[in-house]
């Protein structure tokens, strides 16, 4: 790249930020550090706070409190058009009344940047997003993905150090999604800008970021890599959030074999590392996260099993459906104590699974499942499966056991 | 492109507007070019006769200038009122915004001649009656809400980030106004400005109570003519003030194709139908 490339990122600093709608708290005390050059993804349900934060980020909003520092100035006073940032829009809002040239130079039209540099920045910014002939078209001429390009370039070509996304591919449809996340992610590296990009879907979080910061209710629910918010979910809402994974409700206990997670269906050994990183003790009432990856289902015609089994063993079950899904399969578990599973295998590995079967389901010993607090809110539910959990659950009675399958 | 069915309702509809809205039209067309001294119809022969007398007449060409100075200050200052009315309205940073726009829109459905004998009895007390104001307000009142309506319809087309976008760019409120506000409101200030002007044009009623000798407008003087003397003239001059607005709304129209800008169909529908026309 050329002169487009030489610009560099800036860290960007939020300290503290709460705002107030009409009496109603929305932010409540927001701290997020952005390192220089970095792909932050801001990821939440609608309604978190995600948004509002970058909103104030850019300075389109005003907090109530707290700081915005970007590299290292206050700014929470500085006016929007003083940031220098640059912003996309989920609308992509470009001026219908201009020509795409118009629209990426607009920028560069207010900094009193020459014809001649302007005209050539134009063309670097546009080649960045490979839409260098549409030079001349008007944005109602191009399509939801292009016009999206032309908005990124636009926000790009006057070298802001932090370029901020508001669900830029929200209105694309699934391929076009996948296609745009890894251009973004390209553009965000070429031109070694800070990002901050929000979104509501994990996967899109997981497969760009370097820092991910979950929102829940106006305070961050937790924040670190992609692989930490998938691997070690804190709460239950991050366990659920990430991967939409089945929770199995219990208590921790100590044994001879490590550490065990009781439950309605009997004790499962799960990850000590994510029982001391989490400072959990025996008695802590928590939740094994089952994930499909953690899950090692096999065939139960006998109705017993060997004892290397049975100490992994979750639970007994029956497979409730097979759905195909290409290179996958997905196999709906019910087991016998009511809690829903999902187990995910390679098409090609030919696992031949039948509504019906009867299966028993472990973890797997090489990898044991993480573990998190219940929340306070369902822990009502805690103590009823809790007084099942000696008792065998064969009765064909769905236990009111926590599920989650959707 | 949509394609119609035009059903047996559909050809009543149009035979309808042809009998009650075309035909009149076009008698007095072919009126216009009546050579005679009397009007009647058929005419005996044609002519550009009245044509002629109409665009030199003293008491024609100063009538039309009359309307134009009334109808040019109208627009202009139904504009200067409407535009960030609309825009105000159409962006809710109007408290009660329903309120305020009934109250904007109430002369679209008072009667005119209500409105008109109250600036009559206003003008007489405040000794104004002889001067162009008294027009120049009623006519105002008849523009703004036309002004108001046509901003508002564009001001609620257009999306709403624009502005904020236009602010991360690096543009201040003002430039932002000018560079993105006012060229998307365009079409809508446009079609306001030519709807308050014609508002004005063809006004008759506000006009026989606040016009005088002096104070003449074109309608007036046709109205005045037609009570005194009835020659082809008057079908002339009716042909004339139509083409004027036939002709303002079809340049308009051009402007607006030739630009790829058209002011949406529902813009011109609800001017349309809020007029009453």
């Amino acid at each position: 790249m050329t002169d487009i490339g030489a610009t560099s990122g800036t860290p960007v600093d939020l300290r503290g930020l709460r705002k107030q709608y009409g009496g109603v708290e929305v932010l409540h005390g927001i701290d997020i550090a952005v390192p220089a050059g970095s792909f932050t993804t801001f990821l939440g349900p609608s309604g978190s706070g995600k948004t509002t934060t970058l909103a104030i980020t850019t300075g389109l909003i005003k907090p109530d409190a707290g700081r915005v520092e970007i590299g290292g100035r206050d700014c929470t006073r500085l006016p929007v058009h003083r940031r220098e940032i640059g912003f996309v829009f989920q609308s992509y809002a470009l001026f219908p009344h201009m020509s795409v040239e118009r629209n990426v130079g607009f920028p560069l039209k207010l900094r009193h940047v020459s014809r001649a540099e302007m005209h050539r920045r134009v063309g670097e910014a546009l080649e960045l997003v490979r839409l260098s002939s549409y030079r001349k078209h008007f944005p109602s001429q191009l399509s939801g993905g292009q016009q999206q390009r032309v908005a990124l370039a636009r926000a790009v070509v006057f070298h802001p150090r932090v370029l901020l996304m508001d669900e830029p591919l929200g209105a694309l449809d699934a391929g076009l999604r996948v296609h745009l996340q890894r251009e973004i992610v390209r553009i965000g590296r070429e031109l070694g800008v800070t990002v901050i990009y929000v979104t509501h879907d994990q996967a899109e979080a997981l497969t760009m970021s370097d820092q991910v910061v979950l929102f829940k209710d106006g305070n961050i629910e937790q924040a670190g890599t992609p692989q930490e918010l998938y691997g070690a979910p804190r709460t239950e809402f991050a366990a659920r959030f990430m991967a939409n994974a089945p929770l199995l409700p219990g208590t921790l206990e100590s044994s001879a074999h490590g550490i065990l997670i009781r439950h309605a269906a009997g004790a499962t050994p799960v990850s000590a590392e994510s029982v001391q990183a989490q400072g959990l003790s025996s008695g802590a009432p928590c939740a094994a996260v089952l994930r499909s990856e953690y899950l090692d289902p096999v065939p139960d015609r006998d109705g017993s099993g060997d004892t290397a089994v049975s100490r992994l063993l979750i639970g007994r079950g029956t497979v409730a459906d097979v759905i195909y899904a290409g290179a996958r399969e997905r196999l709906s578990i019910t087991l016998d104590n009511g809690v829903e599973l999902d187990y995910y295998y390679d098409s090609i590995d030919g696992l031949a699974w039948h509504r019906g079967d009867r299966l028993a389901v472990s973890v797997r010993p090489d990898k044991l499942p993480p573990v998190v607090p219940r929340d306070t809110a369902s822990q009502a539910d805690a103590p009823a499966a809790e007084a099942t959990a000696d008792g065998p659950p064969e009765t064909g009675e769905r236990s009111r056991v926590q599920a989650h399958s959707r | 492109m949509r394609t119609y069915r035009i059903g047996w309702g559909g050809y009543l509809a149009a035979g309808l507007v042809a009998v009650f809205f075309v035909l009149p039209l076009i008698i007095i067309a072919i009126s216009a070019f009546d050579n005679s001294n009397l009007l009647g119809f058929p005419p005996t022969g044609y002519s550009l006769r009245w044509a002629r007398v109409l665009l030199t007449s003293p008491d024609w060409t100063n009538s039309m200038q009359t309307s134009l100075r009334v109808g040019l200050t109208a627009a202009g200052l139904s504009l200067v009122l409407g535009v960030p009315l609309g825009l105000a309205l159409g962006r809710g940073r109007i408290g009660r915004s329903r309120a305020v726009q009934a109250l904007v829109l109430a002369p679209v459905i008072m009667p005119v001649v209500t409105l008109a004998l109250g600036y009559f009895f206003l003008s007489a007390d405040t000794h104004l009656l002889n001067t162009i104001l008294p027009l120049i307000i009623a006519h105002t009142t008849l523009g703004l809400p036309l002004v108001v309506i046509a901003v508002l319809a564009t001001v609620r087309g257009i999306d709403a980030s624009l502005e904020p976008a236009a602010r991360t760019l690096g543009a201040s409120p003002w430039r932002t106004f000018r560079s993105i506000t006012v060229p998307l409101l365009l079409p809508g200030i446009v079609a306001g400005a030519v709807f308050a002007f014609l508002a004005s044009w063809d006004d008759i009623v506000n006009v026989v109570f606040l016009g005088t000798a002096t104070i003449r407008t074109f309608p007036l003087q046709l109205w005045t003519q037609m009570q005194y003397n009835l020659t082809p003239i008057v079908a002339t001059a009716a042909i004339f003030l139509s083409m004027v607005g036939i002709g303002l709304v079809s340049i308009t129209g051009l402007i607006f194709w030739a630009r790829r800008r058209r002011i949406s169909g529902q813009v011109a529908e609800n001017i349309l139908l809020r007029r009453g026309v």
